[in-house]
């Protein structure tokens, strides 16, 4: 039996959750509230909440000193884009691991995931010499071909453990049912998989946005997210 | 057509040898079952002919055609997995439908095979929900209609009704067999249930640690297994072995009679013991008899109600005519 909730009991569970979320997406709102205002209503005491003379002075502002819009496009492009090649690679890697691991499978994997605990800066030299030499310093495909191996371990483990989920004879079956190895991949393992690759993708994508060491060395002006 | 043949087919698993060299055929149109204890091959077997498993050496012949190292899409057999192995992401219709799509049939040839396949296995009213929507039975008959719409050269079974209950399952050995009767396509069943391996084959392979232990009719099996293993695998309740001096009698190391052969009576028999534990199905009474001096338990089946209750004393005789000798070797005396 369920649990009996009193109406009170209620009312009261839900004005807490409601304090508890307002605090704390109070910053978030604060901050949102601020950039409508102008400096002096910003810093004025005590501080005002929604009664001010609302203007988008800031916005302007900060695309006319920097072009900001084109900052944006390109972080969506480098993280759009490292997604997408990552999983490319990564959906036939975790399959094979997954379905016809072999007796080294879980070497390559944590051989992979130690790549991750080497210091970026320690290959930054030898990275920044191959840019130089294939030009593709301060260009958005160049950050998003080492944005998208920056973060290929993780997205093929994390695949590789979703499709450990998924049972082997399914896709026997597929095979038997005349699909090749494409059809197979295309058709049943990847929307068996969707929640697996929904979050793969999630978190690649907030890796690659937020991703600050190597957007600051390789790009300048042209390529910046 | 589906003719198979296997010649000197093995397997190994590194150095693990599951399948020693073996020779076998299986005829178009042919019910053939692969029996046997657990981890005695057949399941590898099955997956060796239909080409999810590579053999280690040997050759398969699928209709006169080297098929050794075919993939398993273009074998053209189809496959009834233990766990069904549906699409959990499609619905039924889709299910049914994917080997015809692989196939690159058109989309109302797909729709008229479907649908045909759908009404032999009464699935109509079930074809727009997914797997997860559908009992164990219904999602077993999703699966053997996903098998019936390609029209293979031959079907391959993999325990398929293990996962059923009882009732279910005779049901749905019924239906198996009725398909069998009217596709007379071949079909390779493989199952560790020996009454399910009697019931529907028209041949049964005894198989023991990747050997073919008797290949036969489930009669020929029954009245003439070759050595110990096949006599004590096949019948139910199993045949009663006796060594020593009442086999010797016979001429023989091991003799075996099975329950049904032995009549009883309260009061005079050859042998005699005491009731342990009777079974009555109504049909049929069984009785466990312990104290024979001839082997631990003796089982005895009579027909109808018999009376014999725990810690009776009862007689038996066994027919002389049907009492099955076997050597030193556990071979099959003539």
């Amino acid at each position: 039996m369920a649990r009996a909730v009193t109406p009170q009991r209620k009312l009261i569970n839900t004005a807490v959750a409601w304090m508890v979320g307002l605090l704390i997406f109070f910053p978030i709102l604060w901050t949102i509230l601020t950039s409508f205002k102008t400096e002096a209503t910003a810093i004025a005491d005590p501080p005002v909440w929604f009664f001010f003379d609302w203007t988008l002075d800031n916005y302007r502002v900060v695309q006319e000193r920097s072009d900001y819009s084109r900052f944006l496009w390109n972080s969506i492009i480098i993280a759009g884009g490292s997604t997408f090649l990552g999983l490319l690679i990564a959906i036939p890697a975790a399959w094979s691991m997954a379905f016809v691991p072999s007796k080294r499978t879980k070497d390559i994997l944590l051989w992979m995931l130690s790549t991750k605990m080497l210091p970026a800066v320690g290959v930054l030299y030898p990275i920044y010499l191959i840019f130089i030499q294939f030009g593709l310093l301060d260009t958005r495909i160049g950050l998003t071909i080492v944005l998208m191996f920056i973060n290929l371990p993780i997205m093929v483990w994390m695949l590789y453990t979703y499709f450990k989920e998924i049972p082997g004879e399914i896709l026997e079956a597929a095979r038997m049912d005349g699909a090749g190895l494409r059809e197979e991949i295309l058709y049943v393992l990847t929307p068996m998989a969707i929640p697996g690759i929904a979050s793969t993708v999630l978190l690649n994508v907030i890796l690659a946005w937020n991703e600050a060491f190597w957007t600051l060395n390789l790009t300048a002006a042209k390529a910046a997210p | 057509m589906g003719r198979i043949v296997l010649e000197q087919v093995t397997k190994s698993f590194g150095d693990v040898t599951v399948i020693p060299p073996l020779d076998l055929t299986i005829e178009d149109g042919e019910f053939a079952v692969f029996v046997g204890p657990s981890g005695c091959g057949k399941s590898t077997l099955l997956r060796l002919i239909a080409g999810l498993e590579d053999v280690t050496s040997g050759v398969i012949r699928i209709d006169g055609q080297d098929a050794t190292t075919i993939s398993p899409a273009k074998r053209g057999l189809a496959m009834v997995f233990q766990s069904y192995a549906l699409y959990p992401h499609m619905s039924v219709r889709k299910n049914i439908a994917f080997p015809l799509r692989m196939a690159g049939l058109d989309k109302a040839e797909q729709d008229r095979r479907v649908n045909q396949a759908a009404a032999v296995l009464n699935l109509t009213d079930y074809l727009d929900r997914r797997p997860g929507q559908l009992s164990g039975g219904q999602r077993q008959r999703v699966a053997i209609g996903r098998a019936i719409v390609r029209e293979p050269a031959a079907f391959l079974f993999d325990e398929p009704l293990s996962n059923l209950d009882a009732a279910l399952r005779v049901g749905m050995r019924l239906e198996i067999s009725e398909l069998h009767k009217r596709l007379e396509t071949t079909m390779i069943y493989v199952t560790h249930d020996q009454v399910e391996a009697m019931t529907m084959a028209d041949k049964i392979v005894v198989l023991r640690a990747g050997h073919i232990e008797q290949v036969g009719s489930p009669l020929d099996l029954y009245h003439a297994p070759r050595n110990l293993f096949v006599a004590g695998f096949i019948g139910s309740p199993k045949m009663n072995l006796i060594s020593g001096p009442e086999a010797a009698k016979h001429d023989a190391h091991t003799i075996g009679v099975r329950p049904e052969h032995i009549a009883v009576s309260a009061t005079d028999g050859e042998w005699s013991g005491v009731v342990a534990v009777s079974e009555h199905l109504g049909s049929d009474t069984f009785f466990h008899v312990h104290g024979t001096g001839l082997a631990d338990t003796i089982t005895v089946r009579a027909g109808g109600e018999v009376g014999f209750r725990h810690g009776d004393r009862i007689h038996m005789t066994p027919r002389a005519d049907v009492i099955h000798r076997f050597d030193e070797q556990g071979l099959r005396i003539a």
